[in-house]
């Protein structure tokens, strides 16, 4: 169990650094300061005739538009120094020297990193639950922790995605450049790709926006944050889902999991390999 | 079983041939040096000993593990101190061997670890101010970590001071000692004189020598000096000598001679100069250094070919 020796030395040291304060704080100020932010304004929250877990859906809609830039920011930039940072420091030297695999150094980079991030929400959004308890007239606590577990791991598929992008790459720029194309690309420019594919598809004239194609919404769920969406709505059923009539499985909430599960294995598993191969 | 087994080891990286067919045995219990100028590839045996680089043909086996296969295992029992490493910056000393400990199961006492290669004082500073020596001094600690099989050492004396050489060759020593099997790189020849049992000489990625100190000594033919001190040199002395074989000089001074030679024909001088009627009082000889030794293996063409 080497990655486990690994996992605890990188987020000891995540406390050394005070990286994991600093994270806590900025989550902390990001969930408490939006529930305080509904609590005052609120016609945000929506009318008084509600469900009861009304405020809360409120609410997590309001959290999941700024968590799906935020966590995704957060765990690219927490991970992708985690082991080319080393490789280029020559750390990983004294790291391989002792008897770690390079698969525990590659699982161990991600769980202690995953481990920084899932802390600091699991704190910023337990300040939030905190001030939602104190000042709302009713707070869906349950429907709360499902929406924080659910938003720890968007933090995880980030980590992932970045410590595979890590263990890849030869130098710790590269693997910069890599995840900020990548945020780039999750954040602004995957909304328009499947749009554009049926503009180019239909011979360069606008299709009909509102009668969307299976394939085209499949694309669009592809983007692990838009998987963070359809997930939420599996798990909490008052959240709007998919708008579709019978969808095909793989359009349905729940293979909102299924995606995110693959960004987790899939960049572990093609950076592992090239590191696994690679010369030091 | 042997402790490091290289057979037939190919390494190439692009159009570059690092290490050409080479094959390199360390015995159970022997202080090894592997010597060789910068860039002869010495590191990169290393690396691909603890398989952070990838042989291209050949086998490799340490402590009797398949050195690619089974790294993680060989890691286990060996102690490593690799060349261009760097140390965590924000953690201490203590810190660094507690994870060396961790990192090995092992139980050993990191502030006994620290007095033993000389950083018990700055054991609980922050490793990214110590100096280049007292990082290396670090290393070394934690490559002693869970009293390894064998020893790892790149380059064991960068940055180090005399004293500090000085020191780590009374650790190497004192590890030996106790049953290890000690594999160290250097291209400097005094640190391997003084201790090492046998030495391999690396030139342009294959052996070009290996063998004790005494034996390249002997094997390379290189020229002693000579100085014999008699109670009077008989005329026609100095010529006998030099008509010897192998007695390239020989000057005279009062009562001394002084005869530039090949070693395997120094009895034959002595016994020469006391034929001719001197009687020795004494002699010594200035043997060839090892610097020159290398110098010859590394440099002269013919010489390492016919060596090789």
């Amino acid at each position: 169990m080497s990655w486990t020796v690994v996992a605890k030395k990188d987020f000891r040291d995540a406390i050394r650094s005070r990286t994991l304060w600093v994270l806590s704080a900025l989550f902390v100020l990001f969930a408490a300061g939006f529930t305080y932010v509904f609590w005052f304004i609120p016609q945000l929250v929506g009318q008084q005739n509600l469900p009861a877990s009304g405020p809360t859906i409120g609410l997590i809609n309001g959290l999941s538009s700024s968590a799906g830039f935020l966590v995704p920011l957060i765990g690219l930039l927490i991970g992708y120094k985690a082991i080319v940072g080393e490789r280029d420091s020559g750390s990983l030297k004294l790291l391989l020297g002792l008897p770690h695999s390079r698969r525990d150094v590659v699982l161990g980079k991600f769980v202690g990193r995953t481990g920084v991030v899932a802390v600091a929400i699991l704190i910023g959004f337990s300040a939030g639950a905190i001030i939602a308890l104190m000042l709302y007239d009713s707070f869906a606590f349950g429907v709360f922790v499902s929406y924080t577990l659910l938003t720890m791991v968007l933090g995880l598929v980030f980590v992932a995605i970045a410590v595979g992008f890590s263990a890849a790459m030869r130098s710790a720029s590269r693997a910069l450049y890599g995840v900020i194309g990548l945020f780039v690309l999750f954040v602004f420019v995957w909304g328009f790709v499947p749009t554009v594919l049926r503009f180019v598809l239909n011979g360069f004239t606008m299709p009909n926006l509102l009668a969307r194609p299976d394939w085209a919404a499949f694309i669009s769920l592809l983007n692990p944050t838009t998987a963070y969406g359809y997930a939420s709505a599996a798990l909490i059923s008052d959240l709007p889902g998919p708008m579709m009539q019978n969808p095909p499985f793989y359009l349905q909430d729940w293979f909102g999991f299924v995606i995110l599960a693959g960004w987790i294995v899939v960049p572990l598993a093609l950076g592992y390999s090239r590191f696994a191969s690679t010369d030091l | 079983m042997a402790a490091i087994e290289l057979n037939d080891v190919t390494k190439r990286y692009d159009d570059i041939t690092a290490l050409q067919e080479l094959c390199l045995t360390v015995t159970e219990g022997e202080i090894y040096g592997f010597l060789g100028p910068n860039g002869a590839g010495k590191s990169t045996t290393i690396n691909i000993l603890l398989d952070f680089a990838r042989l291209t043909t050949g086998h490799v086996e340490v402590l009797g593990y398949d050195a690619q296969q089974e790294s993680q295992r060989i890691r286990d029992h060996i102690g490593v101190l690799p060349e261009g490493f760097s140390i965590y910056d924000r953690l201490t000393g203590r810190q660094h061997l507690e994870f060396a400990i961790e990192s090995k199961d092992a139980d050993d006492d990191p502030d006994a670890l620290a007095d033993r290669v000389g950083i018990d004082d700055a054991i609980d500073r922050k490793a990214g101010g110590y100096s280049k020596g007292m990082a290396q001094r670090l290393a070394l600690g934690m490559a002693l970590v869970g009293d390894p099989d064998l020893l790892l050492l790149d380059e064991p004396s960068t940055g180090l001071d005399p004293n500090g050489a000085r020191e780590m060759r009374e650790i190497i020593r004192a590890e030996c000692d106790r049953g290890a099997t000690v594999f160290f790189s250097s291209h400097i020849l005094g640190q391997v004189e003084a201790i090492c049992d046998r030495v391999g000489i690396l030139r342009d990625g294959t052996l070009v020598a290996e063998d004790t100190v005494e034996g390249l000594r002997d094997a390379t033919q290189t020229e002693s000096t000579l100085v014999i001190d008699v109670d009077q040199v008989p005329d026609g002395t100095s010529s006998a000598v030099r008509t010897l074989s192998g007695v390239s000089e020989v000057s005279t001074e009062n009562t001394s001679l002084t005869v530039s030679c090949l070693d395997s024909v120094k009895t034959e001088v002595l016994n020469t100069v006391e034929n001719e009627g001197a009687s020795i009082q004494d002699f010594t000889t200035e043997d060839t250094s090892l610097e020159d030794l290398f110098a010859a293996y590394t440099q002269d063409e013919q010489l390492s070919e016919a060596q090789a």
